[in-house]
């Protein structure tokens, strides 16, 4: 680190500096990233492991655009999925849970048929939708940018299903659905006391077929069970559309999950003004019907109770009530006319009522001998909630949401101030950390300068029941501007530049079983261009539009494969300068963006990477 | 020879005792319970018999609905729900339109007292029927009913011609946009504040949206014969007597929420209903049970309470679904918004529509611009990456541009197309609906 900007220094020794600098036409930035020797940094959590720093079982959610409650759209949480079986053959409920990016872990169940116990998470290899990082810089406008957030767009939002359909022996497979209304079908690839979910290369391309329509809704969010008790396998969704929002079933004409028609699909139950559905199937009331238990927006969970007769097409599943404490009445609303079919916007009033704080997922499994089942709820603070069944076989009842905590705890991640790591774990890249460590934190590395250095690796926390997540091999190949590459993270730091001016860049790093090391600097003029506005003569009238112009971005014509031993190296870059046409009217401004990124693809699982004291140069 | 007719009268009575018991104990019925009616027949309200007061002829008016309190929300993030009981079955007066009176379920008849407060019909312009001879045969629309249709509702169109007969004719209309109180009525459009020297701020001024660009396609591709565009979309309260001056041949409803009309909307809207003119409900949330769609359900029930008229599907063979409709290719109800096809639904009077419900979110459709072949999405932007302006005569809403295949579906141009070709035939109908069935009421 250059100790000559960044600590506090005089006014007399600045003048010399400055001084020394200027005879010399050289200039080391601080500036905007003033952080080159990563010694600042701010805690974050890592969830890697499914646990956070205080013991709670908790899972990294994502947000997305979703149909809002007001009508139109909204960035909301898409709460992370989960679903309850026995994985490991061990007679006890385990719990999976698919994070907001589509990382699939596996609470196993260590504690006994009345006491459960959680440790920590363990990842699987499931990864649907495998998502490219960028390795250069991008704006909204480039190519680059839009494959990358529509790769996301998919990544994020994904639901899963666990269910045995007799074809795998004891193993439980996997149904899952994205937030776009695909549905994609995992079976097992592990063993009765390993499962995992390796996807097939080209699992993106086959989804579960579902009829003619291109999609089956959106937020879908999966429950397999034999609803008509015909000994196939159904799916049933709740889905979370721009639209009523129904949960429907999918009757299945085979014993696996394989192929819908159009009329295979019915409306099993109505939303009645509730939205973004998650059911589950259970016998609520002890009567031998399925039933359902369905999370929606508000945080309520709501059930539906079957009636007597046996279910056939075309039938709906009436509104019964939503959940309360301990099973009482709803109150503050008016008493319940049993004798009406009831309607949520009756209920919802309720002040008594289970919440889980907003959009969830639910399941259910007994976690404690007693015959009942449990609830397990997906919050969207990310943590994992589970509510005991304290009632009875024909009247359950559950006093409150309890967040699920675990054996262990995590240590946050010091995440450099001014620099961005994109690790890629939604594109596979598992177990991957990232952070600012501290001298002696790891043995045998010790900051160039300073007390602390930016370093890539992997976690240490291992999977116990499950074997090592296999990372997916990439289909395509690296591009410029993108890694398809497991064991890929990019560090990203903004950074000023002047148009005109010559740039070098030097750092130092050291590493391990790294395959491949790049820097990339490009520029950005003129603090996000310019509006202008124009119009357009159509029939009805002189429109306006506005565009931007100078938000282009300006190669600096620097982008250099650099290697790396276990030693620390000091690494210098070109001199680099911008030799384009800078738009005239930015010409006399200040850019105030550009960026270094600087893409490090480690051996999966194995590899690790240090970089300390990096400073830009201009000349 | 009297004592002997006495004598036999009595000899007569005692042979049959079992009548003279019977008599007598008539004779003391009709003398207690004489001035009691014990089965009335109960006899509907006049309908449109226009007297002094206005169009409606009755004076009895239904009772306000139970009072909507407005409850506490517990902590969510969705506090959108108006609290209301869906199943209203609190009607305590049962009106209609319908004359026959086998129509009406005697359990549901108990009338509301008379409101101390006359009805609005003071206020309104509407026309004043003559005497209710002749009518329409197998409607139950009475003469008078008639005439007060045929002074609402015409002067729409020009000429004569239904279905496909409708491309030759002229009309000329002004579409409203009802305003109701509660829920969102402008989810499907956007609206702007001018500011007017000397009006100040105008609220409400409709920029663009769904029924504009409806209006700019009929307008467009009718050749001029049509007489409306994109700014002949206009807001309306629905507790206005506007309704009765300006005469709107449809007042379109929209939303995504639920939501509770008041007394006054109600009324008003049962009776402009009752001149003819037609309420146009579309979900902007497709399908069955949505917060709109129970509401709207819920609400034109309160409008048009008779038990016995409930919703019904439009039939395939509906004008605006056969070949003679003014875009014939509208052979079926077309798909909307991520695919949803529910029926149309309507709740009619003489056998017409009064209320027309379509639960597939075709505003939202209209809510995009096509090009002028119809065939492509307007696109056309100098710089890829910024808001495209106008097409040349519609709008597009950037927002659910952008959203298209990712989470709006089924809005390719031929959907599209098709979508605003069944939203002209369900206008054009609406427009002439009337035509031929007053045109035969036999005392006009």
């Amino acid at each position: 680190m250059n100790t000559l900007l960044f600590p506090k220094i005089g006014v007399a020794r600045a003048i010399i500096i400055a001084l020394f600098f200027t005879l010399t036409d050289s200039i080391v930035f601080g500036g905007i990233c003033p952080n080159g020797g990563f010694e600042e940094s701010t805690p974050a959590r890592d969830l890697s492991a499914g646990v956070d720093s205080t013991g709670f079982a908790s899972i990294n959610t994502a947000t997305g655009t979703v149909p809002g409650a007001n009508g139109g759209f909204a960035n909301e949480n898409l709460a992370f999925s989960v679903s309850v079986a026995d994985l490991n053959a061990d007679g006890l409920p385990d719990i999976a849970a698919m994070d907001g990016f589509g990382v699939l872990r596996i609470y196993f169940n260590s504690g006994s048929k009345t006491e459960p116990k959680f440790t920590h998470a363990e990842t699987t290899s499931y990864n649907l939708y495998p998502a490219p990082l960028y390795t250069t810089y991008v704006t909204h406008q480039d190519k680059g940018y839009a494959d990358y957030m529509r790769a996301i767009f998919f990544k994020t939002g994904q639901r899963i299903s666990l269910f045995n359909d007799g074809s795998f022996g004891s193993k439980s497979n996997l149904l899952v659905t994205t937030a776009q209304g695909r549905m994609f079908y995992f079976p097992n690839t592990g063993t009765e006391k390993k499962p995992d979910f390796k996807a097939p290369d080209k699992i993106e391309e086959t989804p579960v077929k579902t009829g003619s329509f291109p999609f089956l809704a959106q937020a879908l969010s999966p429950f397999v069970a034999d609803w008509n008790g015909d000994r196939k396998i159904d799916v049933i969704f709740g889905e979370g559309s721009y639209s009523a929002n129904s949960i429907f079933i999918l009757l299945n004409k085979s014993a696996t999950i394989s192929k819908f028609e159009d009329n295979d699909r019915h409306l099993l139950a109505s939303g009645m003004g509730m939205e973004q559905l998650s059911p589950c199937v259970v016998d609520y009331n002890g009567d031998g019907h399925l039933d359902l238990l369905v999370t929606e927006r508000g945080g309520r969970i709501a059930v539906y109770l079957s009636p007597a007769t046996p279910w056939k097409p075309g039938d709906t599943i009436p509104f019964h009530t939503f959940l309360t404490k301990d099973g009482a009445p709803p109150q503050g609303v008016p008493p319940i006319d049993d004798k009406k079919p009831r309607d949520p916007f009756d209920i919802y009033k309720a002040t008594n009522l289970l919440n889980t704080g907003g959009i969830s997922t639910i399941g259910t499994g007994d976690f404690n001998g007693d015959k009942l089942f449990d609830i397990v709820v997906g919050k969207p603070n990310g943590r994992v909630a589970i509510a005991l069944n304290t009632g009875t076989a024909t009247e359950p009842k559950f006093a409150a949401l309890n967040d699920l905590k675990l054996e262990t705890t995590s240590v946050d991640i010091a995440k450099p101030v001014g620099w961005n790591l994109h690790l890629g774990e939604a594109s596979g890249n598992f177990g991957a950390f990232g952070g600012v460590v501290k001298a002696d934190a790891i043995p045998g590395i010790q900051p160039v300068e300073g007390s602390s250095f930016l370093h890539l690796g992997f976690t240490n926390k291992k999977n116990a029941v499950m074997d090592p997540p296999a990372f997916r091999a990439s289909k395509a190949k690296d591009t410029e501007g993108q890694s398809f590459s497991p064991g890929t993270s990019v560090i990203f730091g903004p950074i000023p530049f002047k148009a005109g001016k010559k740039y070098s860049f030097s750092f130092s790093a050291r590493g391990n079983r790294v395959k491949s090391a790049r820097i990339n600097v490009q520029a950005v003029f003129a603090g996000g261009g310019r509006v202008e506005t124009s119009n357009v003569q159509t029939k009805r009238g002189v429109q306006e539009t506005q565009h931007v112009v100078g938000r282009e971005v300006l190669g600096l014509n620097l982008n250099e494969v650099f290697t790396v031993t276990d030693k620390w190296k000091k690494i210098t870059t070109k001199e680099a300068v911008y030799t384009g046409k800078v738009p005239e009217v930015l010409m006399n401004t200040d850019p105030v963006r550009g960026a270094t990124v600087i893409a490090v693809t480690l051996e999966p699982g194995a590899g690790d990477f240090s970089i300390d004291d990096f400073q830009v140069i201009e000349k | 020879m009297e004592n002997n007719f006495v004598a036999n009268f009595i000899d007569k009575l005692r042979n049959s005792r079992d009548f003279t018991i019977s008599f007598l104990i008539h004779v003391i019925f009709v003398a207690i319970f004489g001035t009691t009616v014990l089965f009335k027949a109960v006899q509907e309200p006049p309908d449109f018999e226009g007297g002094s007061e206005g169009f409606v002829g009755s004076t009895e008016e239904t009772a306000p609905p139970p009072q909507q309190t407005q409850q506490e929300m517990p902590q969510t993030q969705d506090v959108t729900v108006t609290p209301t009981p869906v199943n209203n079955s609190a009607v305590n007066a049962i009106t209609t339109t319908a004359t026959s009176p086998t129509s009406f379920s005697m359990a549901q008849m108990v009338m509301a007292p008379v409101p101390t407060a006359a009805p609005a019909a003071t206020t309104m312009s509407a026309p004043k029927p003559s005497a209710p001879v002749g009518g329409v045969k197998g409607t139950g629309m009475t003469a008078a009913a008639a005439a007060g249709i045929k002074g609402f509702t015409g002067g729409w169109g020009k000429g004569s011609g239904s279905g496909t007969g409708t491309r030759s004719r002229e009309f000329e209309f002004t579409a409203y946009i009802g305003q109701y109180a509660g829920g969102d009525w402008d989810s499907t459009i956007s609206t702007v504040k001018r500011t007017k020297p000397g009006r100040g701020v105008e609220p409400d001024n409709i920029d663009n949206g769904s029924l504009p660009n409806l209006l700019g396609y009929i307008s467009e591709f009718s050749g001029g014969k049509i007489k409306t565009n994109y700014k002949n979309v206009k807001t309306i309260k629905l507790d206005s007597p506007d309704f009765f001056s300006l005469k709107p041949p449809f007042i379109f409803l929209t939303g995504s929420k639920d939501f509770v009309l008041t007394e006054p909307e109600v009324e008003n809207l049962r009776k402009y209903v009752s001149l003819g003119g037609a309420i146009w409900g579309d979900s902007s949330r497709p399908g069955r049970n949505s917060r709109f769609d129970i509401a709207f359900r819920r609400e034109m029930k309160r409008v048009l309470p008779d038990k016995d008229k409930e919703w019904e599907e439009l039939p395939p063979n509906h004008p605006v679904f056969t070949g003679h409709a003014y875009y014939p290719e509208v052979k079926e109800v077309p798909p909307g918004i991520n695919f949803y096809k529910e029926p149309v639904y309507c709740l009619k009077i003489y056998g017409e529509i009064a209320v027309i419900y379509t639960a597939n979110d075709y505003g939202d459709m209209w809510q995009f611009a096509l090009d002028t072949d119809r065939k492509k999405l307007y696109l056309e932007t100098d710089r890829p990456g910024y808001a495209p302006p106008h097409a040349t005569y519609l709008a597009q809403n950037q927002q659910l541009l952008d959203l298209r295949e990712r989470l709006i579906f089924n809005v390719e141009p031929p959907a599209l197309d098709m979508s605003f070709k069944f939203g002209v035939n369900m206008i054009i109908h609406l427009l002439t609906r009337w035509e031929s069935k007053v045109k035969s009421a036999t005392s006009l």
